[in-house]
């Protein structure tokens, strides 16, 4: 087996209890729906002001949600002892972890299609105006998301106050790509397409997509056995 | 030996800071921004003092998995430690300049965030060793964690650049409005800073030593 | 003549203008003053509870010991 072939294996197998219990995809969506309605609450929907942080408030609600989801990746695995068996099984980490990303990444992008039309109800926003380029930045933010959240979520499985720790280590690593993310997407669906002073946050993007994949793929087996 | 050699260099910076202080209350004032403009004598040595302090983290950290020598992980936490403790004093420091010069204590700009970043990222770092007990575990994890934290820093600085600048560029070289008389005393106060910082590292790597110990004889204790 | 004269008493600072400017220059020395004193401030606190640690550390070591000898 080469070593997509086993990542691939690892993401069909997440998949695949994710989508018998849907424990994570379901309280994600969930909690994405009522952060959306908070913000409609503390944010007037009509006002051009709300217009214009769209893109804000949307990845605000995506990085919540997603680390829901992220938080569940390795946290699946304890009981039965299931995460030594994977650790102990003949692949390497790497292709664990590269497997494990994939997954995550699919469960996060279905939530932020499932929750990008009802923001667009919600907050009176017409999203669907530069739809290729607004796949594109969901697509790139979310994998490096899922990217850093994945290899944060092998970190904290074992230690106290898991589900409180995750974000904490994660947001302030986040923060370039969320605000490459923010400040692309309040632009696409306001209606603007990516323009020549724009196109920094897309390198912004692609490039941290491009480094932490690398650095995690590397470290991930320092991760995994400790 | 080592004790002597720690409290031998803290006089002397100590000694260094003093001399120094009294020449710096000395000059005029700068002519654009007055007297708030010799803050610089403070602000821009403790913020490098807290860069080398990351790099120095960071190749602790990448030795210590390499070679799986505790000194190293010890030696990681005593200077990232010791480097917010001086990111902490370069924001303050930064904030007050600010509400002379921009009148407000925090203006969103690019310097000021990406520190205020940093400062978030290797505070995380300590909680993270907090959390974790088993040794090994702990000093691997907070390892990696540090690589990740340091990769991030120019990401920061770069993007939030991008994002908003009003942070006054630098002043030293391409025809900064620093007077090149006044030089000698910024770099006497650096070297202050970098001898405090080395100092306070020192101590702090023995108290995680005196730790290790102490979890050695808990051990002992509980064995018997 | 009289004009150029009256002109340059225009153009001299008037004792306002000189109260307004120490007045400037003292709240700058006022904040610089807060800025070095808050930042030592901090430094000053870190080498305390760092003081604290290395006490803390020494007395349950001393006290580990003394109960170890106790056993032997």
């Amino acid at each position: 087996m080469g070593f997509f072939h086993q990542a691939f294996v690892i993401t069909v197998k997440d998949l695949r209890a994710e989508l018998r219990t849907k424990e994570a995809v379901n309280s994600s969506f969930a909690f994405a729906l009522v952060i959306l309605l908070l913000f409609s609450f503390a944010f007037d929907s009509f006002e051009e002001t709300t217009q214009q942080m769209a893109g804000g408030l949307l990845w605000i609600v995506f990085a919540f949600a997603g680390t829901l989801i992220l938080n569940r990746s390795f946290a699946r695995e304890l009981p039965n002892d299931c995460l030594d068996a994977l650790i102990a099984a003949p692949i390497s980490g790497a292709a664990l972890f590269l497997g494990k990303a994939i997954a995550n990444f699919v469960l996060v992008m279905a939530v932020e299609l499932i929750s990008l039309p009802v923001f667009g109800i919600f907050s009176n926003v017409h999203w669907t105006r530069q739809f290729p380029e607004l796949m594109l930045v969901l697509v790139l933010g979310s994998w490096g998301m899922t990217i850093i959240g994945t290899i944060f979520s092998a970190l904290t499985v074992n230690i106290r106050l898991r589900e409180v720790m995750l974000p904490m280590l994660t947001y302030p690593i986040l923060i370039p790509p969320l605000m490459g993310a923010m400040q692309l997407t309040s632009g696409l669906v306001a209606g603007t397409p990516i323009a020549p002073d724009t196109v920094v946050w897309l390198k912004v993007l692609i490039g941290f997509d491009v480094v932490y994949t690398a650095v995690s793929l590397f470290l991930v087996e320092t991760v995994l056995v400790g | 030996m080592r004790d002597k050699i720690m409290y031998g260099l803290g006089a002397l910076a100590i000694l260094i800071l003093i001399n120094d202080i009294i020449h710096i209350m000395g000059l005029p004032d700068e002519v654009n921004q007055g007297a708030i403009f010799k803050i610089i004598f403070f602000h821009v040595p403790v913020a490098i003092t807290a860069l080398t302090a990351a790099a120095v983290a960071l190749i602790a950290s990448v030795l210590f998995l390499v070679t799986r020598n505790f000194f190293y992980d010890a030696l990681a936490v005593a200077v990232t430690e010791v480097g917010l403790a001086f990111l902490a004093a370069n924001l303050v420091t930064g904030s007050l300049w600010g509400r002379v010069i921009w009148g407000v204590y925090w203006a969103w700009d690019a310097r000021l965030t990406s520190a205020l970043v940093c400062w978030l990222l290797y505070a995380g770092y300590l909680m993270l060793r907090h959390a974790i007990e088993e040794p090994t575990q702990r000093a691997t994890f907070a390892a990696v964690f540090s690589i990740f934290a340091f990769i991030d820093v120019p990401i920061v600085i770069f993007s939030i650049k991008w994002w908003r600048t009003q942070h006054p560029q630098p002043v030293f070289w391409g025809g900064g409005s620093f007077p090149s008389d006044w030089l000698p005393y910024f770099l006497w106060n650096m070297l202050a800073m970098l001898l405090i910082g080395a100092v306070l590292t020192m101590t702090r790597l023995r108290q995680e030593e005196s730790q290790r110990e102490l979890d050695y004889l808990r051990r002992l204790a509980h064995s018997m | 003549m009289h004009l150029i004269t009256s002109f340059a008493l225009l153009l001299q600072p008037s004792v306002e203008d000189i109260l307004l400017e120490k007045q400037r220059l003292q709240h700058n020395y006022e904040f610089l003053s807060y800025g070095l004193i808050a930042a030592w401030l901090i430094l000053v606190v870190y080498v305390l509870m760092m003081v604290s640690r290395e006490q803390k550390l020494k007395k349950e070591i001393a006290g580990l010991r003394a109960m170890l000898e106790e056993k032997h």
